[in-house]
Parts: structure tokens; C-alpha cells; sequence
């Protein structure tokens, strides 16, 4: 799992981009790059568009990431999520927590 | 020109006393804007620079007589409109004559009466003017014909644009399904209905009848666009709630105020053996069982397409399994709404009656023509009429044992992989990666199943593993630093392990009617409660445990053994055209 992280303009969203794998395997990575900058930031974009495979434990960490960001009032996007993926968010119901788009 | 005081008058006569005279008339009765010359030349470069509505002529003047002024304003187009009225001392029959062959209107005889000459001033005048506003009146009528007759080849342009997109482009389309009858039917040379048949990468297949709001261009070109939006993401393997809902987003940028598009998306999994409907403005659509009874009708939950911002489409998608031999209708009002001679409707009751009411289910699509052409005789065809009769051929992937509760036996399969593990051979991480990447070796089509597979082996893998052998309770993850020390805790007595096993078999099986993968787990654990996890929906707040309900929603059957350390999971699939070859 490789990670890319940006704070973009004005440092309102944090911009965190997956890359491969996204299952318990990219754990530690995945808290790194949230970690101490959730209270900079108004909004969190999830880029998935290069995450080849994903499991329930990633559906896992993205519930702990949007507790982090503050749970009902985090606002948390998921992009490009594939149309499997899309499928596999929407049967857990994360369509309702999170923005995909 | 309201008033005839305000318009111009040109008076001439080389008789200075008469000319002063008619000055004096004019003047004293009101008339602003009148010119009097006593050289007739001079008259003349007054005139032709800017024609009078009236003008007053002497009949014998030196240079340019009477007569010869009269024909010269006559000749000139500029001119030609001027009342002439002659003034002579001559009023015999040959000055009069040559008067009014030279291009006057009336004649003034002198010596001048004041009321003869004011009423006859008067009178040219209104006639000039009636005949002004008439002139003026008839220019405005013949832009404006033009101006309709531009209009006219415009619409026409755009209604020939409008067929040939409809007729070049997008029923070039048409549904290529072979379990797909359709009729399409428009009520002028342009339709404004659209039937597109799609399947997606995993089998499904996905059919979209859309009814525009009037026709021509408009709708052309929203359809050319939905064309595009659906054939393309269900190309990809969207689910019908997202197409529908950029279907939504592209119309509403595209088709102007007041138009919009009802349609219905409709994908069939011939395989799993259910059906998703989301109507959206048309007519009910009916599923009729193979006995000819109507099982169940989809009438329109939503507003249709083109109007307003809607992201809920996913969670309005209604779902119901399917049987062999179940037909399903989806069609535009124009067939309800069609008219008879005495002006009556088709009726939705009279369709549904001739669809249920035949002895061989499979010819509804005929009795429905059959009926409405009856029904309707000589009258004209109102509307578009649309109609897409969807028969469902159930398929199933036979293997040779699989039964509730029951194993598939190794090698019954086209292929098949055994994966027999035991410390310190057991990997955390990776055993499901590695086993997708040789099942792709073996099959390349199931890249198109490639993160549906992975999630199936990892989640059974994983719970083998952590739960079967490793006795890890996932409770643990209910906290987010629970969530981190379940890790820790699955390293260490991973590290610590020196007994079980696992075994994984994966099964490939190819058939006409489709492909199916059956993934079988067994481990050396103690089982699990498997029961209680299918019967209780995760918490959606909770950070794990959803595991099983994502398997068993990917799958068409997931089975435990009785005790709960022995699962198979049964996956299957319709190659679509382009991996068959």
C-alpha cells in the first residue's frame, strides 16, 4: 500500500490517496496519514481510485478515520470508487456516512 | 402622422400672386410644414431629395411644365407615391385628361376657391395617410411572413437533425439481446422514445426505456447523450441506481426548462435470479409468471429524469427474484393512452387482461400488437409507442454436489486449486493475493471479479485464521485502539502458533450458461457460531463484523458446516460476448 498525502489550499482538506491494497495490511500507514492533522482540517478526501483490492477490515479503518474526524459532523469523501467498490460500500451502507463521489 | 397638419407640402406656380395665396391658405388652416416655390426646377430638387405627401402643381410654368413635373414624379421610384393635385386656369376636358394621365389624382381650377381647396388639400392628404399606414402595415406583414417562413425551415432542419440522430445513431442501437422483444413505434417521423439493452462485466443485464417529453432536437440530443451514459457505465459494471442517477445529472444540464424524460431501468441476473426495477415516471411495469399471472408490478416511485437533483436512486431500487420463464414488460403511456375511432383509450386494464389472459405466456408480446392493432382500426397513431417484452432465462451452473449444508467434492471441477497450510507456514496477509493472482493465471476473464474474489477469500481466510486458530475474539475492535491492539495480538500468537491447519480449495467450473468459482475454507479450529452471525445484521457503527454479510451478499450461497469451521462460498457469473470469443 503506498500513500499519498496532501493538505491542500488553505489547509481546509486533507487529501489522502491509496494506492493497491487496501486491507488490514495498510493499517498503520493509513492512521499515519490522518494522524495529528484531523484538527487542521475541515474535510477529508478519500482518493480510491488505484486500490485494487479491499476488505472488510478497510471498511473497518474508514469507520475509525471518520470517529477520528468527529463521527456525525466529519465530512469525509470517497473518490472514485470503482463500481465494485461502489457496490460493496453501499452493502454496508457507508453511502450514508460517507460522500462518494 | 397623426395629423395631416404635420405632414409636408410642396406647392408650385410661377404666378407669384397665386402662389402667395396658397401659402396664405395653408398657413392660416394649420399646415406646419409647408414649401412653396415659384421656379419648378427648384421645386423638383426639393422633391426628389425629399418626397412630400402631397404635392401642388401649376399646370403652365416655364422650364418644367405641369404635365412633365407630373410624369417626372410619376417615373421616379422615390416618388412615385406622391399625390399630384393639378392647378389650372385651364379646366376643359383636354387639360383635365392630360392631368390625369400625366399621374394626377385632382385638379384645383382657378381662380382658387378657399373651401374647394382646403377640402381637396384635406381629402389627398387622409388618403395619403390611410394609404401610408396600409403601406406600412403590409411591410410589417411580409417581414413577419419571412421572418415565419425562416422559422419554418429552421424547425424543419432541426426535425431532420432530430431523425437522423434518432434513426442513424441511436436506434442503430437498438437492444441486441436475444431474449429482448421490442417495438418501437413513433407517432410522427421523430420519435422521443429510446430502448437501450446493455450487460455488464459480471452477466447482468441492464434495459432502459426512456420517454421524452415531446420530440425533435431536444429530445434527440438528450437521448444521444443517455446513450452514452448508460452503454458506457454499464459497460463498466454500475449498478442501475448509479446510472440512473448521472442519467439524472447530464439531463438536467441538458434539456431546457419543461422538458424532461421518463424512463425505467430495469437489470436482470439470469444467474442469481433477480430482478431490480427503478421506474421512474412510466407506466407500471408487470412481471408476469410463466402461468400467465401477474406476479407483481413496479409503478413509478420517482420523479423523472431532467427536474431535480436525486442521490437516493440506489436505495429506491425494489428487487425481486425471478423464475424461468418469467416475462417482464416495460413500456412508454403511448400504448395505454393509444385511441380508437370513438375516441376511447387502450387502458392499462385492457393490457394487463390481454397479457394475462392467453394460454401460452410466451406470446404476450403478440396478443399485446394484435390487441392494439384491433383496438385502434383506422385511427391515426397519437403518440410514440414503446414496448420491450423481457423474458427471464434462468441459468444455473450445475456442479456435480451442492446441496444446503452439503460440500462440493475436489475434482468434479475445469480446474481447481488445494492449498493445504500449517505453521510456520500460515501467512497473515497475503494467502488471499497470492491465490487471486494464480486463479487470474488459470481464468483471465475473472479480472472483471477481481475485487469481488479478493474480498471473498480474504474475509473467509482471515476469519479461519484469526477466529478458527487463533481464537482472537472480534469483539476486541469495537474501539479504535481495540481495533490496533486485535493486531498486535493476532502478531503475537501468530508468532506463537505451532499447531492446526488450514485447507483452501478453489473450484472452477465452465458451463454454456455461465461460469461458477466455489471457494471452500476448512480449518482445524472449533467453529463458530455461524447462526447467530448471519442472523444478526452488523452495527453500522461498529468498526467490524462485516465480514460474513458482505460475502453472503457477493455470493449466491454460503455455506457453513454444521460446526461452524468448514464454509463454502458459490460464485457465479455470465461471461459477457466479447470473453467468449
Amino acid at each position: 500500500m503506498a500513500f499519498k498525502t496532501v493538505t491542500s489550499e488553505e489547509g481546509k482538506t486533507l487529501y489522502i490517496s491509496l494506492t493497491g491494497r487496501f486491507d488490514i495490511t495498510a493499517h498503520r500507514d493509513f492512521i499515519q496519514a490522518y494522524k495529528d492533522k484531523l484538527d487542521l482540517v475541515s474535510k477529508v478526501v478519500v482518493d480510491l481510485a488505484a486500490v485494487e483490492y479491499i476488505d472488510s477490515s478497510a471498511l473497518g479503518m474508514l469507520l475509525i478515520l471518520r470517529e477520528k474526524a468527529g463521527g456525525e459532523k466529519a465530512d469525509i469523501s470517497l473518490l472514485n470508487c470503482s463500481p465494485d467498490v461502489t457496490r460493496i460500500i453501499q452493502t454496508v451502507h457507508f453511502d450514508k456516512m460517507f460522500h462518494l463521489c | 402622422m397623426d395629423n395631416i397638419l404635420d405632414m409636408a407640402i410642396v406647392a408650385v406656380d410661377d404666378d407669384l400672386t397665386y402662389l402667395a395665396v396658397i401659402a396664405h391658405l395653408l398657413k392660416k388652416n394649420g399646415f406646419t410644414r409647408a414649401q412653396c416655390f415659384s421656379s419648378s426646377t427648384a421645386a423638383w430638387a426639393q422633391v426628389s431629395e425629399t418626397p412630400p405627401d402631397l404635392l401642388l402643381l401649376d399646370v403652365t410654368m416655364p422650364e418644367l411644365d405641369g404635365f412633365s413635373f407630373c410624369r417626372r414624379v410619376r417615373s421616379c421610384d422615390d416618388t412615385s407615391h406622391v399625390p399630384i393635385i393639378m392647378i389650372t386656369s385651364d379646366d376643359d376636358e383636354q387639360t383635365l385628361k392630360a392631368s390625369f394621365e400625366a399621374g394626377a389624382i385632382d385638379f384645383i381650377a382657378k381662380p382658387i376657391s378657399p373651401i374647394v381647396f382646403l377640402t381637396r388639400v384635406k381629402s389627398a392628404l387622409a388618403l395619403k395617410r390611410s394609404h401610408d399606414l396600409l403601406k406600412t402595415q403590409n411591410e410589417l406583414l411580409i417581414k413577419s411572413n419571412d421572418e415565419i417562413q425562416i422559422l419554418n425551415h429552421q424547425v424543419q432542419r432541426d426535425l431532420d437533425l432530430a431523425e437522423r440522430i434518432f434513426s442513424k445513431i441511436i436506434h442503430r442501437e437498438n437492444p441486441d439481446a436475444p431474449n429482448v422483444r421490442f417495438l418501437i413505434s413513433p407517432a410522427k417521423n421523430v420519435s422521443g422514445d429510446i430502448l437501450f439493452a446493455s450487460s455488464t462485466p459480471a452477466g447482468e443485464q441492464h434495459i432502459l426505456l426512456g420517454d421524452f417529453t415531446g420530440h425533435g432536437l431536444s429530445a434527440a440530443i438528450g437521448a444521444t447523450s443517455v446513450a452514452r451514459v448508460f452503454s458506457s457505465m454499464s459497460a463498466k459494471g454500475f449498478s442501475i441506481g448509479d446510472i440512473m442517477e448521472e442519467l439524472n445529472d447530464q439531463l438536467r444540464l441538458i434539456l431546457p426548462t419543461g422538458l424532461f424524460c421518463c424512463a425505467c431501468l430495469i437489470a436482470l441476473d439470469n444467474i442469481k435470479r433477480k430482478t431490480q426495477v427503478l421506474n421512474c415516471g412510466l407506466p407500471d411495469v408487470l412481471v408476469i409468471g410463466a402461468q400467465g399471472k401477474l406476479k407483481r408490478r413496479f409503478p413509478s416511485k420517482l420523479i423523472p429524469l431532467g427536474l431535480v437533483p436525486i442521490d437516493n436512486y440506489h436505495g429506491m431500487m425494489e428487487e425481486m427474484a425471478i423464475e424461468d420463464g418469467d416475462h417482464i414488460y416495460v413500456y412508454s403511456d403511448g400504448i395505454i393512452e393509444a385511441v380508437n375511432p370513438q375516441g376511447e383509450m387502450f387502458s392499462q386494464s385492457l393490457l394487463e387482461k390481454t397479457l394475462t389472459g392467453i394460454p401460452d405466456v410466451n406470446q404476450g408480446f403478440e396478443e399485446i400488437q394484435k390487441a392494439l392493432r384491433e383496438f385502434c382500426a383506422t385511427a391515426e397513431q397519437q403518440d410514440d409507442i414503446t414496448l420491450a417484452d423481457i423474458r427471464c432465462a434462468v441459468t444455473s451452473v450445475q456442479c456435480p454436489v451442492a446441496g444446503q449444508g452439503q460440500m462440493t467434492q475436489y475434482g468434479s471441477s475445469d480446474w481447481q486449486i488445494r492449498v493445504n497450510l500449517s505453521p510456520p507456514r500460515l501467512p497473515h496477509n497475503n494467502l488471499a493475493m497470492v491465490l487471486y493472482e494464480m486463479m487470474e493465471q488459470n481464468e483471465p476473464a475473472l479480472k472483471h471479479h477481481k475485487i469481488n474474489l479478493y474480498l471473498i477469500l480474504s474475509e473467509l481466510y482471515n476469519n479461519a485464521l484469526e477466529h478458527g486458530l487463533l481464537g482472537l475474539d472480534c469483539r476486541l475492535k469495537a474501539t479504535p485502539e481495540g481495533f490496533e491492539s486485535y493486531y498486535t495480538a493476532l502478531h503475537d500468537r501468530l508468532a506463537a502458533l505451532d499447531q492446526g491447519w488450514i485447507k483452501v480449495d478453489v473450484l472452477f467450473y465452465r458451463q454454456d450458461t455461465g461460469r461458477k468459482l466455489v471457494v471452500r475454507m476448512e480449518d482445524s479450529g472449533r467453529g463458530f457460531d455461524f447462526r447467530q452471525v448471519i442472523s444478526q445484521p452488523p452495527d453500522e457503527k461498529c468498526f467490524s463484523g462485516r465480514g460474513v454479510s458482505l460475502v453472503r451478499s457477493l455470493c449466491q450461497e454460503l455455506v457453513y458446516n454444521d460446526q461452524g469451521n468448514a464454509v463454502e462460498a458459490v460464485y457465479v457469473w455470465q461471461e459477457p460476448a466479447e470473453d467468449k470469443a
